[in-house]
């Protein structure tokens, strides 16, 4: 499923294949990516396409995951709706340098085969933004705090440091005492 | 070749904090540096899969702040607190000091090379193919908002029985520029076919002198390279 040949794609060189397709990735990914909770069938429309040594996809890709939240752990509904433009070739020496510069990413097939499914299982797992909230996580600046622990954002932690910086130090404090007469600046 | 200085080490001191912030005297000095290494030591590996940008340390008498800048504080604290109160507690026992902990949330870790390279190591240790993970590393970093990125991978790329050295970058990173705020990074992937090496610079745009340190004041630019 989802997986040519080169010798097999070379009959749509002029008549692009059309895709629409639903997948289940969800054993794949969770195993891949064991913070993944859940995840929908993931929903694919799209075709593939040759011009000279080329092999191209364009491909809309759909789906839902379950993930936890960065902050909290707690349960996060993603949506993943994204496209996907990628080259592939056989061997990337026949490439002329203008078409190298043209595309933003050639992935060179070592098989001769293209497999979708993969390609479309790494670019979810690469969709999957690096800080997920929950929408009241994403409203109020609420963090959490114990016993001599604290979570605190970036400003806070600047302002407390600064804080830090401008306080006066008990023990050099005591220095003015050496000088009474003194006055202070 | 040219000789090649590490860019944070290059700043320490002009556009870059220390990361351990404290003064002892000749007799305390190693005792309290080889203390620092130890904790920060622990929290890396106690926590690898915390995301962990940096540590920063700093002592008062007895005791030590610990804060640790991370993209998941929820990885650190765990549920309710259990694991932060738990790693407190083996810090104390570690080092017999009353130990603090902060963590700190990173609001754009995407700007963060350590992050951005650990993403990369670990999408590559998901065994997605190295240039769909470098190009949405530098899709991402520079839609944060950075000014330039690089990123390079080197080892058995996708297997192959040769290792070699693979570099993208987009915009502009200028590594001679003091004041140019840029983050460097190396991680390790660990993959089947042995370790990959991943580095990753970032410029997040200029520091000037008389302008505190910011994430914040981000342009874009254009031009993307990449080549081996």
């Amino acid at each position: 499923m989802l997986v040519w040949s080169t010798a097999e794609l070379e009959k749509y060189r002029h008549h692009p294949l059309q895709l629409e397709q639903n997948l289940d990735l969800t054993a794949e990914l969770k195993q891949r990516d064991s913070q993944i909770m859940d995840m929908s069938l993931v929903h694919v429309k799209g075709m593939i396409s040759l011009d000279g040594p080329l092999i191209f996809s364009d491909l809309t890709v759909q789906t839902k995951l379950v993930y936890p939240s960065t902050r909290s752990l707690k349960p996060v509904d993603l949506t993943l709706d994204f496209t996907i433009h990628e080259a592939y070739t056989v061997d990337e020496k026949v490439l002329t340098p203008e078409q190298k510069d043209a595309q933003e990413i050639i992935i060179v097939l070592d098989d001769r085969k293209l497999d979708l499914k993969q390609a479309i299982a790494d670019n979810i797992l690469l969709s999957i933004p690096t800080q997920v909230l929950t929408p009241t996580e994403q409203q109020n600046g609420v963090m959490p705090a114990g016993s001599e622990w604290q979570v605190m954002s970036e400003e806070e932690y600047d302002k407390t440091v600064a804080g830090n910086k401008t306080a006066t130090n008990e023990q050099f404090a005591k220095l003015k005492e050496l000088f009474p007469d003194s006055k202070p600046d | 070749m040219g000789q090649k200085i590490n860019p944070i080490g290059f700043r320490v001191g002009v556009i870059r904090d220390w990361d351990s912030k404290w003064y002892a005297n000749k007799k305390d000095f190693s005792k309290f540096l080889l203390e620092d290494l130890k904790i920060r030591k622990f929290i890396e590996k106690r926590l690898a899969s915390a995301s962990i940008s940096r540590i920063e340390i700093e002592r008062a008498a007895k005791k030590i702040n610990v804060s640790i800048h991370t993209a998941k504080p929820g990885m650190v604290i765990g549920k309710g607190g259990s694991e932060v109160e738990k790693l407190r507690k083996e810090l104390n026992t570690l080092t017999g000091k009353n130990i603090h902990i902060n963590i700190v949330e990173i609001k754009k870790p995407d700007l963060d090379a350590k992050l951005v390279g650990e993403s990369i190591a670990r999408q590559l240790e998901a065994r997605i193919a190295f240039r769909r993970a470098q190009r949405q590393a530098n899709q991402r970093t520079r839609r944060a908002g950075a000014k330039g990125i690089k990123t390079q991978i080197s080892g058995r790329l996708n297997g192959a029985d040769m290792s070699r050295t693979e570099w993208h970058t987009e915009g502009t990173v200028p590594l001679h520029t003091l004041r140019a705020d840029i983050d460097y990074a190396w991680v390790e992937a660990a993959t089947t076919y042995g370790n990959l090496g991943v580095k990753t610079w970032i410029y997040r745009g200029e520091v000037l002198p008389d302008k505190p340190k910011s994430n914040n004041n981000r342009n874009n630019n254009s031009g993307v390279k990449g080549g081996n």
